[in-house]
């Protein structure tokens, strides 16, 4: 059990660290909020499962299943808000980018 | 075992957190800025659940959900502040 | 009914898995090749539920996240990280997601 929670930390917080690292090389907003909303809660997700793994009580382990499904329910929804808030703000895209089908703006 | 594996975290964790704050001052869009907060914020809870398996304070798994909520609720709200139709009213 | 609801929390963990490593991946390499683009997908879910629950869906998919609905609400714009081709993108789309969406909320 403690050898599955401590693999399960290590692992998490790799995600959050390479979420981090995707956030300062990636060009634009929007190929940035890629890495932020999926590596993100990822990696805290795996972590509250630590935690609810390694108390060995029931109240916390619920309370970390708990703030895990939270976790992967709110963030890819405010990471959509934000891309639709940027999109409609007029938030520049990178010059790489290949397809664009949006017409004008918002 | 446990000791060995939270130190390697908050190594991590401390490292990402760095990255973050590099965004948020670079960060040349508001957009950028508040993507930087939101991930900070995700950051944070991992780093809140991390501290609360080295020390056994099981309570503080609390703050870390109710900073979850926060997170979400804080960057609705910023998102809404960047959409262009809120500022000409 | 309820097994369908188990079937797309099962696809929806699987995939949400499979696009971090992806992302995870793009991140780590030292010259990540970046084909962003944003793409129109045709809707043919038609109700608000069925909307919101595939572009939560979408925002988790291998890189690609749901930006905008169009106000007649028959496109949904999807920015996606790495496109090979227009098509292939809308095509797995509507055979993953859209008709597991279709099967559980009717």
């Amino acid at each position: 059990m403690t050898y599955v929670a401590s693999a399960l930390i290590v692992i998490g917080a790799a995600f959050c660290a390479l979420a981090s690292l995707g956030i300062l090389r990636f060009p634009d907003v929007y190929t940035r909020l890629h890495a932020a909303s999926k590596a993100g809660p990822l990696g805290a997700g795996l972590i509250l499962l630590a935690v609810a793994l390694a108390s060995g009580d029931l109240a916390t382990a619920v309370r970390g299943v708990l703030g895990c499904a939270f976790l992967t329910l709110t963030v890819p929804l405010s990471g959509h808000l934000l891309a639709r808030a940027a999109l409609r703000a007029g938030t520049p895209l990178a010059s790489i980018t290949s397809i664009n089908d949006q017409r004008g703006n918002g | 075992m446990i000791e060995l594996s939270t130190t390697i975290a908050m190594v991590l964790l401390g490292l990402a957190m760095a990255m973050t704050i590099i965004r948020i001052i670079v960060g040349p869009s508001l957009a950028d800025r508040i993507l930087g907060l939101d991930l900070l914020s995700t950051v944070s809870v991992a780093f809140i659940a991390v501290f609360a398996i080295r020390t056994g304070l099981y309570q503080n798994i609390d703050i870390a959900v109710a900073l979850t909520l926060l997170a979400f609720l804080s960057t609705a709200a910023f998102a809404r502040y960047l959409l262009p139709r809120w500022h000409r009213q | 009914m309820i097994l369908k609801w188990l079937s797309l929390f099962a696809f929806f963990l699987k995939e949400l898995v499979v696009s971090t490593l992806k992302v995870a991946w793009l991140v780590v390499q030292p010259r990540p090749r970046l084909r962003p683009g944003i793409v129109a997908f045709p809707l043919t879910v038609t109700t608000d539920a069925q909307i919101t629950l595939l572009a939560n869906m979408i925002t988790l998919t291998p890189g690609t996240l749901s930006l905008d609905v169009s106000d007649d609400r028959k496109t949904l714009y999807i920015h996606a990280i790495d496109i090979e081709s227009r098509e292939a993108l809308i095509g797995s789309i509507a055979a993953g997601f859209e008709t597991k969406v279709l099967e559980v909320l009717r």
